[in-house]
Formats: structure tokens, C-alpha cells, sequence
């Protein structure tokens, strides 16, 4: 490779790193060198053998490498490469491809190493490859990652002829190979070149980006309408455009994103894994079924908290539309807009989070489930549903509800508060997660009703984050 | 060298059913600054994209610098600059950080013209450092511009570049353009609709209408030649005039643009209840744009 | 022996007219009128396009036909000056009057007046002016 090549990924590279605070990328660094440092203290004290100790250094070096990749470079190198910068930049297009394999096969190969063991190849070459598309804003890819995933609870389940097969010998060699194809064609249709499907497509690749950019990509970038909008959401707009209540209309600001039907797709895909996993088992069909419905509900409830920060991310995304509904009579006085808005939303959350706990509930019971298993499941879906209202609510002319990451010991914390306080209240007779029901139910009025307080006596919500660094009055 | 520099030859394009360019001829000979003119919609973002290959054409051929425009080398893209409607600046970098980076990527690079054209466009220290999607509408449409001539491109491609542009804006816009690029002897393409900066600047036009390029020629030859004449239908000589370019019918009086044949209007100027009225570009763009 | 610069010229867009005959029109009037003397300097083709932000051809055609009609001449060295022609006679300075003249007598016509009539009208104008 010439001088010159390295001198392009250099810039490539450095270009992209900037995409968000670049102070991150320094703080990654940093916690990475440490962890390697204190895997080299711990060999050098004999704590840590020596297989172990190199597994761990590359596992650091692979980790760090990844994540500065999938959260800068990725999401970077695809808004760089528009249509008009892919077609007529000389050779840009070409060194991003050549990057985005490099950087796949450093990972797959570097994670492999740290398993110890050829037979994680394939997984992990999938795990990568779903993760990398899926952070290029290709939603279908979560798929993949999910394959991955699940694989090692699938594997327990499965006939053991066809899983000898997958991970024997020759299927190893023929899926590492096919896997390396298939990363090679669909890391080229990361970074199209021109044509009608890039410059049209376009748009939509940018909205796929912006979600995971907190900031999102400016206000005017939207998630395109799913075809369910088109008989979920649209027929209840018309709807609610008839009837005229405040309530739902000025929900109507969040867009198809804030309805109830945006669960679907999910809920249509929790429920295919299910039957698969179903077919597949080995445990008899029905059982299969319910430990799939385990697993949903705890998705479920991770979903829940997903959901929340979805409304948030679509509140800060649809300000205009906030500044015009502001100006009808609709918003009423300021008191009167944000007791609609909570009303709404909070309408808006139970509606959802109701019907996927039913749902699944429901299906696990129509498969056989015993009744401890269905408490079981009701507990954590209870669970979910106060996490969620954690931040649904609030003073949201100042702030947007942010479930960043460095926020999750919060919910961690009340997570185990409501366990501890289940725990204890089994003692007095009934199981954990049946006491988990009432805690969390009592748990999550409380947090609601708090925080519904807090926004009446707040300005104004639309637009949200207009009064972003201002101080708030009194002591709240 | 007087071969076109750009050569489109019977190009069809069509978005599901509807057809936006239909046999379209068209040549770019080098040197040449000419005007793009068309109604919204009539696609002159698509015939650009085609010309520059961005756009798959379902029929006909492009060819740039005899090359074609599917398969350009990078010799020629480094020839071509290219100011896209909207656009797509790498909105986290900075100003110098974006220039920075394309400069790697070019083979030529004229630093002294882009420090000049920064600081006459009133990017000063505290811009230059802040992330492009800071910047106002009008200041990014500029740093577009200014990273299309950055590199010295013999062909310049402008799609809209002024329309967020003030009236002072776009008078210093026209003026970098003929002191940087037209004096170079660069052939410019340039699709806008503020004809006042056409008729300073352009010296041939282009009308896009039906898919197809209807009428084109220098500026100055169109707007002298043309003629609106009106008059009630038993004036006129029966059939059509010399040069007729659209006949329209209003109320009473039939309207007819010729493109002047100075015998024939001197005689129809001569008969009474004939007006024949001079046109200004933008009573050209009306008529030659008009449905029907 | 005046420098002219390119403020000497404003150009109207959106007229009928185009630039490069607007150019010389203007031209042909300062000399007529006596601000252009003989031997005066003219700006050059790439101070007037730069300023007036013009594309240079179309001033160079102005020019060639100004050199032509040998209101201009080209001096080596010196670029365009303002040729030397005996100071114009009534009869040639009427002449510019034309344009104008010949819209107003195809708006007479239009409106079918005598010739008299427009004449009578035409003078009391003269001599309200005066």
C-alpha cells in the first residue's frame, strides 16, 4: 500500500472521529488503556494466567477499536459518502470500502482471538456484521444481531445433529467463508455510488442515522412512515381529527412515532422468533413457546424504557410542529397545554405498554404456562412499565427526558429497590414476583403523579428544550 | 479543441410513469457559460445529475471530457466541480477541517483562491472554527461554492447556488464567478431561476421543457430576436410566421412569439391594430415555459 | 485626459434590451454629450465584467462594436481610449433621439393619430421644457 492510501485513511479517519464530541473518543481510550494496564498489573501479580491475560488484551484492544468505530466512524463515513461525494470525489469511495472491511475482519478475527476458539467465528463475524449495518442506520439488520445473540440459548433447544453440524468442522470452513462474502457484498452496499436508489434513498438513511444521534440531525430529519401507519395510525387521526379532543391531538405532534401502533412491527417479529423457537425446540413445541415469552416479557420490559426514550427523541424532533400547534386554540393557556400533554402521553404510554403486556401474557397462557410462570411474567412487565415512567413526564420546555446510557443506574437502582422491597414483603408469605405486581404498580403512580405535578407547575412544554439552560424557579 | 466537453445524445429518464427527460440532445462545447432555465419541476436537477452520471439514464448516452459519464476516471472527476441544490457538507467538521480534507483528495488545490474567497465571503476566524451546521443557510451554500472552485475544475456545474443567497450575496457570487472562473476560461453550467443574474453572467440558454431542451442559443441573439406579436386573427397572414416559436390565443387577440425575421415584422408593423412588442427574459421564460 | 473607471456604466437587467447594446448605447451618449473626450481612457474589459459583474464577452462585443463605429480605438499599451472624432453635430446627436422617437410614433399609430397632431403635441412639450 503507497504512501499516499494511508495518507487517505489517516484523513478519512480523523474526518469521521469528529462527528461527535471528540472528547469521547479520548475518554474510551483512556478507560481501555487502563483496563490493559490493570490486566498486565493482575498477570504480573500472578493473579491472571497468561492465556487469560492475552485474551483479555485483545479483547480491550478489539473492544476499544469497535466502539470508537461503530459510534464515529460508521454513522460518519455514511453521511460522507452522499451521492454527489461518493460519484465525483476521486477515490473516497473506494478507501471507505476498503476500511469498513478491513475494520470488519480486524474485529471478527480480534474477537475471535479473545474467545480462544475458532468455533466463535462465525457467530461473532454475524454478531459484527449486524451491529456494523444496523449503526449505518439499516434497521433490517437487528435481525442479525439478534440471530447472534439468542443463538447460544437456541443452541441448548435445538436437535443436536443439526447444531454438531453447524459448529463441526466443515461447517465452520463453509460458513466462514460464506460469511466472509457476504460481509464483503453488503459492506459495498454501505456506501452506494450514486444512481437513482442513493440520491433517493437518501433521506432515509440520514433519518436512520439521527436515531442514534442524540442530537438528531436537525429537526427537519424524520423516520419514515411505516406501512402499519397507513392503517393504525391514519385511520385514528381521522379519527381523533372528528372528535376533536385536545388530548390526542396535541399528541398527534409527536407523529406515527408516538402512537401506539409503532409497536407492531415489533411485536410481529417477537412473535415469529417465538414460533420458530417454538418449532424448533426440543423441550416439545408449547414449552419452547413460553420460554420464548420468558424472554419476551424481559425484552418487553426493556422496551418499555426504549419506548419512552423514542416519545422523547420524537418530541425533540418535531419542534415546528410544536411552534404552530402552540399558536392554536387548542394549546389553551399555558396551564391547560401541559395538562392535555400529560394526559395524552400519559394515556398514550399505558395504551402501549398495556396491550404488549397482554399480548404477551396472553400467548404465553394460551401455551400451557403454569401460574407461577405468568406472575413471573406480569412482574417484570409491571416492572418495565414503572422504569418507563421514570422520565415520561417532566418539565419539558427546559428539558427532554434523556435515557443516555450513564442514566441507566438510576433505573438500575429502582429496579433493585422494587426486588429488595418484593423480597421482603415475600417473607410475609406469596412469591417475589407477585409482590413485584402491587410494588411496582404503586411505584409507578407515585413517579407518574409526581412528575405530572412538576410539569403543570412548569411553563409551557411546546416547543421543548426552547428554555435549555435557563434556571429553574424554586427548588425543584 | 472544440469537441463538446459534454455531450448528452437522445437521454430518457423517467421516474415510474412519468417521463422527465425524453430524447434529449443536448452539447457543452468548452468555454461556454450557459444558463439553465426551466419551470420547477421540469427537471433540471435530474438532467444535471444525469449529465454528471449521479443518475442512471434508461436511455441514450452522456459523455463527459469523451469519457462516459457511468464510468468517469478519477482524472476527470478531479476536472469537474459540482454545486449540488442542497447541500451535504460534512455538517460536524468545521469549514477548514471540511476544506482541509477535500484538498487531501484533490490533485490540484489552489490554496491562495480559497483563502481569498473565505475571507471576501466574511468567514472570519470565529466561523472558519465552528462545525459547518452552525452556519446559516446562506453561509454553507457559500462554502459549497467555495469548495466546488477550490480545485480548479475546467467544468463547473451549479445547481441553484444562490437561492439562499441575499442580493449582495449573489452580486459577490457573480463576481467570483467571472473573475475566478470565467476569465479562467472554465465552462460553466448553471440552472437558476433569478434571471437577473443570468443576463449579467450567461452567455448562451438553455430552456428545459417536456424533456427535452426547446430552445436554446446566445443570450443576446434570443432576447433581440424575439418578438411578441398581437393582434386580432384576421391581421395576421394566414398559416405560420416566420420564426414561430408559440402561438397563444387571449380573448380576442391571438399572441405570437416569433424569433424576428425583420422583413416580415416590418410589414406586419405597418398594419394597423398589429402591436409588436419587444421581450424582456423573463416574458421569454414565461412564454417558452407556458403549458400547453 | 481622464481615466474613466467602470462607474461609468449602470446596466439594467429585466429589460429588453441586452447588456451589450445597453453598454454601447451608454457610451455612444457620454461621447455624444461631450463627457468623453478624445483620448480619455477606457476601463478594460476585465474592470467593467469584475465590477459590474458581467461576463467578459459580452463587454468585448460591446467594445469591438464601439471600436468599430470608431467611437473607441484600441492604443497598444494604453488598452481602449476614446477616439478622436470632431465633436458631434447636431444632426448626428439627433440621431440618438431615434429610439425614442420611433416608440413614440408607434404608439401614435397604435392610437391612430395625424402626424400633425403628434408634431403640435411634440413641440409645446419642446417648449414647456425650455
Amino acid at each position: 500500500m503507497n504512501a499516499s492510501a494511508w495518507q487517505d485513511y489517516r484523513r478519512i479517519w480523523t474526518a469521521t472521529t469528529t462527528w461527535r464530541d471528540p472528547r469521547q473518543v479520548e475518554w474510551i481510550g483512556r478507560i481501555a488503556l487502563f483496563l490493559a494496564l490493570a490486566a498486565g498489573m493482575a498477570r504480573l501479580a500472578g493473579v491472571l494466567e497468561r492465556d487469560r491475560f492475552w485474551h483479555m488484551e485483545v479483547f480491550v484492544l478489539v473492544g476499544w477499536f469497535a466502539i470508537v468505530w461503530m459510534i464515529y466512524f460508521l454513522p460518519a463515513s455514511v453521511l460522507m459518502n452522499s451521492a454527489p461525494n461518493a460519484w465525483l470525489v476521486p477515490r473516497q469511495r473506494r478507501r471507505l470500502r476498503q476500511m469498513a472491511m478491513a475494520s470488519w475482519l480486524f474485529m471478527t478475527l480480534g474477537a475471535t482471538l479473545a474467545f480462544g476458539t475458532w468455533a466463535a467465528f462465525p457467530l461473532l463475524a454475524i454478531y459484527t456484521l449486524g451491529v456494523m449495518l444496523q449503526r449505518a442506520g439499516i434497521r433490517s439488520a437487528a435481525v442479525l444481531v439478534l440471530l447472534a445473540t439468542i443463538w447460544p440459548f437456541l443452541s441448548t433447544h435445538l436437535p443436536s445433529a443439526l447444531v454438531h453440524a453447524i459448529v463441526g468442522q466443515r461447517g465452520l470452513v463453509l460458513e466462514s467463508a460464506a460469511l466472509g462474502l457476504a460481509a464483503m457484498w453488503s459492506l459495498a452496499r454501505l456506501y452506494p455510488a450514486g444512481g437513482d436508489r442513493h440520491l433517493d434513498g437518501r433521506k432515509r438513511v440520514v433519518a436512520g442515522l439521527a436515531r442514534f444521534d442524540r442530537r438528531g440531525a436537525g429537526a427537519g430529519v424524520r423516520p419514515a412512515p411505516s406501512p402499519i401507519s397507513r392503517f393504525a395510525y391514519l385511520p385514528a387521526l381521522q379519527r381523533d381529527c372528528r372528535c376533536g379532543k385536545a388530548e390526542a391531538l396535541l399528541m398527534h405532534a409527536l407523529g406515527p412515532a408516538g402512537h401506539w401502533s409503532v409497536w407492531i412491527p415489533g411485536a410481529a417479529i417477537v412473535l415469529l422468533i417465538a414460533l420458530v423457537m417454538a418449532l424448533l425446540t426440543s423441550n416439545g413445541p408449547s414449552q419452547g413457546f413460553v420460554d420464548a415469552m420468558d424472554i419476551a416479557m424481559s425484552t418487553a420490559t426493556v422496551m418499555a424504557v426504549v419506548s419512552t426514550a423514542h416519545f422523547a427523541q420524537q418530541l425533540g424532533r418535531t419542534r415546528g410542529e410544536q411552534a404552530l400547534l402552540r399558536l392554536t386554540p387548542l394549546a389553551g393557556n399555558t396551564a391547560l397545554l401541559n395538562r392535555r400533554l400529560a394526559a395524552g402521553m400519559i394515556k398514550s404510554a399505558l395504551i402501549s405498554w398495556g396491550m404488549v403486556t397482554a399480548l404477551v401474557l396472553l400467548l404465553a397462557w394460551a401455551a400451557g404456562a403454569d401460574a407461577a410462570r405468568l406472575l413471573r411474567q406480569l412482574g417484570l412487565g409491571c416492572l418495565g412499565g414503572q422504569l418507563a415512567a421514570t422520565w415520561l413526564l417532566g418539565d419539558f420546555a427546559r428539558r427532554l427526558p434523556s435515557y443516555a446510557w450513564w442514566r441507566f443506574p438510576v433505573l438500575a437502582s429502582q429496579a433493585g429497590a422494587n426486588l429488595a422491597a418484593a423480597w421482603c414483603l415475600a417473607r410475609l408469605g406469596g412469591s417475589i414476583w407477585a409482590w413485584l405486581v402491587p410494588v411496582s404498580v404503586i411505584g409507578a403512580a407515585a413517579l407518574l403523579s409526581w412528575s405530572r405535578r412538576r410539569m403543570l407547575a412548569a411553563p409551557p412544554a411546546f416547543p421543548v428544550t426552547r428554555m435549555e439552560g435557563s434556571v429553574e424557579k424554586g427548588g425543584q | 479543441m472544440n469537441a463538446p466537453l459534454v455531450q448528452m445524445s437522445s437521454v430518457t429518464k423517467h421516474f415510474g410513469a412519468r417521463q422527465v427527460l425524453d430524447r434529449l440532445d443536448w452539447q457543452v462545447a468548452p468555454g461556454q457559460v450557459i444558463g439553465l432555465l426551466g419551470r420547477n419541476g421540469a427537471g433540471k436537477s435530474t438532467l444535471l445529475e444525469c449529465m454528471l452520471g449521479l443518475r442512471e439514464v434508461d436511455g441514450g448516452t452522456v459523455s463527459m471530457f469523451g469519457e462516459d459519464a457511468a464510468a468517469l476516471s478519477d482524472g476527470a472527476r478531479a476536472r469537474i466541480g459540482y454545486v449540488p441544490q442542497k447541500s451535504d457538507l460534512f455538517d460536524w467538521l468545521t469549514p477548514l477541517q471540511m476544506l482541509e480534507y477535500f484538498e487531501a483528495m484533490y490533485p490540484r488545490w489552489n490554496k491562495g483562491k480559497v483563502e481569498g474567497l473565505l475571507s471576501r465571503w466574511g468567514f472570519d476566524p470565529y466561523k472558519r472554527n465552528s462545525p459547518i451546521k452552525k452556519l446559516s443557510g446562506g453561509e454553507q451554500q457559500r462554502l459549497s461554492i467555495i469548495r466546488a472552485l477550490a480545485h480548479d475544475p475546467d467544468l463547473l456545474i451549479l445547481d441553484e447556488p444562490v437561492s439562499a443567497l441575499d442580493p449582495v450575496g449573489r452580486r459577490d457570487f457573480l463576481r467570483e464567478l467571472v473573475d475566478q472562473v470565467i476569465e479562467r476560461g472554465t465552462t460553466v453550467v448553471f440552472s437558476t431561476h433569478i434571471l437577473s443574474d443570468l443576463e449579467r453572467v450567461a452567455f448562451d440558454l438553455a430552456f428545459l421543457k417536456d424533456g427535452r431542451i426547446a430552445l436554446q442559443g446566445q443570450l443576446d441573439a434570443l432576447l433581440e430576436g424575439a418578438r411578441r406579436v398581437v393582434a386580432a386573427p384576421h391581421a395576421l397572414p394566414a398559416g405560420r410566421l416566420q420564426g414561430e416559436l408559440r402561438r397563444s390565443y387571449e380573448g380576442a387577440l391571438t399572441s405570437v412569439i416569433v424569433q424576428a425575421d425583420y422583413e416580415q415584422l416590418a410589414q406586419l408593423a405597418g398594419k394597423p391594430g398589429v402591436r409588436i412588442e419587444t421581450l424582456s427574459l423573463e416574458d421569454l421564460f414565461i412564454e417558452m415555459t407556458r403549458e400547453g | 485626459m481622464t481615466d474613466h473607471t467602470a462607474n461609468l456604466f449602470s446596466i439594467a437587467t429585466g429589460s429588453s434590451e441586452p447588456i451589450y447594446r445597453q453598454l454601447v448605447e451608454q457610451v455612444r451618449r457620454l461621447a455624444a454629450a461631450g463627457q468623453l473626450k478624445p483620448g480619455d481612457g477606457m476601463p478594460s474589459v476585465r474592470e467593467i465584467a469584475s465590477s459590474l459583474a458581467l461576463n467578459p464577452m459580452t463587454v468585448s462585443k460591446a467594445y469591438s462594436l464601439l471600436e468599430m463605429d470608431g467611437v473607441l480605438a484600441r492604443r497598444r499599451g494604453l488598452g481602449m481610449v476614446v477616439a478622436n472624432f470632431a465633436p458631434a453635430r447636431p444632426a448626428d446627436r439627433v440621431e440618438l433621439l431615434r429610439p425614442a422617437l420611433e416608440r413614440a410614433a408607434l404608439e401614435a399609430r397604435q392610437l391612430e393619430l395625424e402626424p400633425d397632431t403628434v408634431l403640435t403635441l411634440f413641440e409645446t412639450i419642446l417648449k414647456e421644457a425650455k
